[in-house]
């Protein structure tokens, strides 16, 4: 691959390209559900193809091909010069990248079994048999259970002389049971709407217990119809799992996107309140508060050896002791901050796409409190972990989140399941009102897979890591 | 396309055998901090291929079509037919209907603008932006779309698109402004989409506080378009009104909105007609969902259809499908009155321009939540008096249709997740804004 990648190559150099990159990927994505006891989906994709980014006196060109053919690559070569000239054009200022050495390397997401190797009648057999207990109540009116398996083979090759090598592994299991009355309709998911897929294989299917917990997701989805509503009220709060996840991703992901914080997702997505002269000094959250930025996670679904920028991968923190101390960068925008190399976030979710910069994994580092003395510590409060509508502000400032059930807390206790809890609030008040974090016996990995963002939109993928944390006098709405 | 699809009939033999073919190539400039940022064309092309045999349904989609890869596919997929049982809703592939090629809405010099003539309407924007002290973000893109829709059966359909987009934001001080136009051919007026968002910055430079609560509003269509993409999929979808997780299971041939309300799929000849076929090749109909207030239909495809005694409308998706059916071109009936009479007649009452990264909180009651963005302004007396900070609505959008007391003249055609829809803009009493935030 790497001989066809250099005949791009050789064509931007030609015409004397300030910098440019190919990209080959062939992707092979496995698709399972079942659905109220019938197969649902089940297909078996192959794709394979190549984008080619061109830097040209200062403006960005990028096309992508589908024909792996010489004449293809030539023309896909010469359509991204064409665009590069005409970006050129409006420019205020010429595009200059962060130095990077260039690498030779291959990498490879580590894992014990392949999923491509495990048939599809063990799939579906694991699929039907949680399709029988959730329906095994007709007041489940919905029960829709998935398997996702994606390998990835890229080769990237750039101008500066890289040559990388990369196979990543993707595998998640999903399952909801979705009860309806007259009145409503309720839900429980496992092991979260928008978690259960890592960068592992197989044995992360095996190590879920998705079967296992069938009966309870079941049970749970039909207590909902009869459970109280949530009460509103200004109270304590504690977050776990996905809906947590979902916090990070919302509240300090997005908002800590370089391109974002600079105005180049304004039209879209929007942009961020965390602007770049509050680095080192603004306090996003309370001095507990440790997020850390992970490129080397193990099992993280943005763990990987390079970016589509051909940068190592790095850990560094976001947020330090409270402090907004960086943010997702590529080498384009990393010297606007005063770096000289790039956090490696740049991502594409396909040969046809641009890199982007992307939230990479983004953990909350545990505390040091255990999670019954967090659940001890609140008088009147709630207890929220699986996400169902998620929605904030184009400055990520104002959020109000959605969960599938709450768990009401009095006086250091559990005391029983509430519906429809929808919770409020304003990004930096409600993390500088986090006063406890569970410690590293509860830090899991939670995977978001359908993290949609620019134009045309991309779908990414990365984890976030935490144990349970509490949040103080928090609004909590029906 | 057609020799590829031969091809694949060929490696079939004794199989039944369906294939949806979609190519698109897409052009995209973006603006940023008044630059070109971003600027790209992707080129693509692939094959769902859907098999048939015994009672079971597999499929595979590949982009690659030499013999080797398609041989692999293809040897893969009719090994995996020995490890799965047959289905319960099992449908074997539709057979001939009549052939639909169509092109209504493809335009050559839509497909084929270059990277120079999206440069230079970029660089119009940006030069005025720059001297006046504002930025500019946005997109222009075109493109074209086909797909074809193919089995074994003798059925053979095919659908041919252009699409260009213009969406412009503007900021200048604290505030922002935006206006855009989607359409399918070359009949965008630039000029007036700039005025438009650069007026609405003018006006939100210095925007005030406001209190959450219950305000009129005069939705713009682009909002108006969210309420009613939402009520669509929440609502008319066939699935779930089988589920009854749809507020229409209770409500069917009842009369719950007002009289002006007719809301109609229409792929056929409506403002937001589209592809005339759904994803099995069968014809769509024109389906009334709601009639003067009344709750007429649902969309179906077979399964539904089978389930419910609806006719099957023709809305299937690419099957097999979790999803069930769903509405992909809805248009909402115009009313009488301009955006700017609505404006005279709201004594009080705040204008929104557009709703930002909404969602659903209750699916049975449509219940939804977003913000307010890029141009939120208070009404006095048929007036705009000023521009306010950006609200959060928390609000069901079966509700805010009952509440509906004016519907505008001029409805605007949105491209959507799921296809496209026409939309006027409306106004609503006693929508309900739950929270406010810092700009």
């Amino acid at each position: 691959m790497f001989d066809f990648a250099k005949k791009a190559i050789e064509i931007l150099d030609f015409k004397k390209a300030q910098f440019g990159d190919v990209r080959i990927i062939d992707e092979r994505t496995q698709f399972l559900s079942v659905k109220n006891s019938n197969i649902g989906d089940i297909s078996d994709d192959m794709s394979l193809g190549f984008g080619i980014r061109v830097l040209y006196n200062g403006g960005w060109g990028f096309a992508s091909g589908k024909d792996m053919t010489i004449k293809c690559v030539k023309e896909t070569a010469m359509k991204a010069f064409e665009i590069a000239r005409a970006s050129s054009q409006v420019k205020k200022e010429k595009t200059k990248l962060a130095y990077e050495p260039a690498h030779k390397d291959f990498w490879q997401t580590p894992y014990l079994k392949d999923p491509f190797t495990v048939s599809l009648e063990d799939k579906l057999k694991l699929l039907f048999a949680i399709d029988k207990v959730l329906t095994a109540d007709k007041r489940i009116k919905n029960a829709y259970s998935r398997l996702k398996f994606i390998k990835t083979h890229k080769w990237y090759a750039s101008t500066e002389g890289s040559e990388i090598e990369q196979v990543l592994l993707y595998s998640g299991g999903y399952y909801r049971a979705v009860s309806a009355n007259l009145n409503e309709v309720q839900q429980r998911s496992f092991p979260g709407e928008h978690s259960g897929a890592l960068g592992m294989g197989w044995e992360l299917i095996e190590d879920m217990k998705m079967l296992e917990n069938a009966q309870k997701v079941r049970d749970e989805a039909i207590a909902l119809l009869s459970a109280p509503q949530c009460p509103s009220d200004e109270m304590d709060l504690v977050l776990e799992g996905d809906q947590l996840a979902l916090q990070i991703h919302e509240s300090v992901g997005h908002a800590t996107e370089l391109d974002r914080v600079l105005g180049y997702e304004e039209s879209y997505a929007g942009s961020s309140f965390a602007t770049t002269e509050k680095l080192g000094k603004f306090k996003y959250a309370s001095k507990i508060v440790n997020l850390v930025a992970d490129g080397t996670l193990p099992g993280g679904l943005a763990t990987q050896g390079y970016d589509d920028d051909g940068v190592r991968s790095k850990r560094w923190h976001i947020v330090k002791n409270g402090i907004l101390s960086g943010y997702a960068t590529n080498r384009e925008f990393c010297s606007r901050i005063g770096m000289n190399e790039s956090w490696s976030c740049n991502r594409a979710d396909s040969f046809a796409s641009i890199p982007i910069v992307r939230i990479p994994n983004l953990s909350l580092m545990p505390g040091q409190h255990s999670y019954e003395e967090l659940i001890g510590g609140i008088k009147k409060g709630i207890l929220l972990n699986s996400n169902k509508s998620w929605s904030i502000d184009q400055k990520r400032l104002n959020f109000q989140f959605g969960c599938e059930s709450g768990w009401l807390i009095k006086n250091g206790k559990i005391a029983g399941m509430v519906k429809n809890p929808v919770y409020q609030g304003i990004t930096p008040e409600f993390w500088n009102s986090c006063d406890a974090i569970a410690d590293h016996r509860s830090w899991k990995l939670y995977g978001v897979s359908n993290c949609g963002k620019g134009q045309p939109t991309q779908i990414s993928r990365m984890c976030h890591a935490s144990s349970p944390a509490r949040f103080r006098k928090v609004k909590i709405c029906k | 396309m057609e020799k590829t699809i031969e091809k694949i009939f060929n490696r079939a033999k004794n199989t039944a055998c369906e294939v949806i073919f979609f190519k698109n190539k897409n052009s995209l400039t973006r603006i940023g901090d008044n630059e070109i940022s971003q600027n790209v064309f992707t080129d693509s092309e692939y094959a769902d291929v859907r098999l048939q045999k015994d009672g079971i349904n597999f499929k595979f989609s590949l982009n690659k079509f030499d013999d080797e890869s398609l041989d692999t596919a293809f040897k893969n997929a009719l090994l995996s037919f020995k490890y799965m049982k047959k289905e319960n809703n099992f449908f074997p592939l539709l057979k001939t209907q009549v052939k639909i090629d169509y092109k209504r809405h493809y335009d050559e010099e839509t497909a084929n603008l270059s990277p120079a003539f999206r440069a230079e309407k970029a660089k119009k924007i940006v030069s005025y932006c720059a001297k006046k002290g504002m930025t500019a973000y946005g997109i222009i893109s075109n493109g074209s779309s086909e797909i074809i829709i193919a089995n074994t059966n003798g059925v053979y359909q095919r659908t041919t698109e252009t699409s260009l987009n213009y969406d412009m934001t503007i900021k200048y001080g604290l505030g922002y402004g935006a206006a855009s136009a989607y359409s399918n051919k070359s009949d965008i007026n630039y000029e007036e989409i700039n005025a438009r968002a650069i007026e609405k910055a003018q006006i939100s430079k210095n925007p005030s506080d406001i209190k959450p609560g219950k305000y009129t509003v005069v939705l713009e269509p682009q909002p108006a378009n969210e309420l009613l993409s939402f009520l669509g999929y929440y609502g008319f979808s066939g699935l779930a009104y089988v589920e009854k997780r749809s507020f229409v299971s209770e409500a069917m041939g009842k009369k719950i909105f007002p009289d002006f309300i007719t809301l109609t799929d229409n792929a056929i000849d409506g403002k937001a007609a589209g592809m005339p076929f759904d994803f099995e090749g069968w014809p769509k109909e024109k389906v009334e969902l709601i009639s003067e207030g009344v709750i007429k239909n649902i969309v179906t495809d077979r399964s539904i259809a089978k389930k419910t005694g609806f006719r099957y409308t023709g809305h299937s998706l690419p099957q097999p499908n979790s999803n069930g059916s769903i509405a992909m071109n809805i248009e909402m009936k115009e009313g009488n009155k301009s955006l700017e009479d609505m404006i005279k007649d709201c004594e009080k009452g705040l204008l929104i321009t557009q709703f930002h990264y909404t969602n659903c909180l209750k699916p049975k009651d449509v219940e939804m939540t977003g913000m307010t963005r890029n141009g939120t302004f208070l009404i006095e007396n048929g007036k705009i008096k000023k521009a306010v900070k950006n609200l959060r609505f928390t609000q069901s959008a079966i509700e805010a249709f009952k509440n509906i007391k004016c519907v505008g003249d001029k409805a605007e055609l949105f491209g959507g997740y799921f296809g496209k829809s026409a939309c006027p803009a409306l106004t609503i009493k006693d929508f309900n804004f739950s929270s406010g935030t810092e700009f």
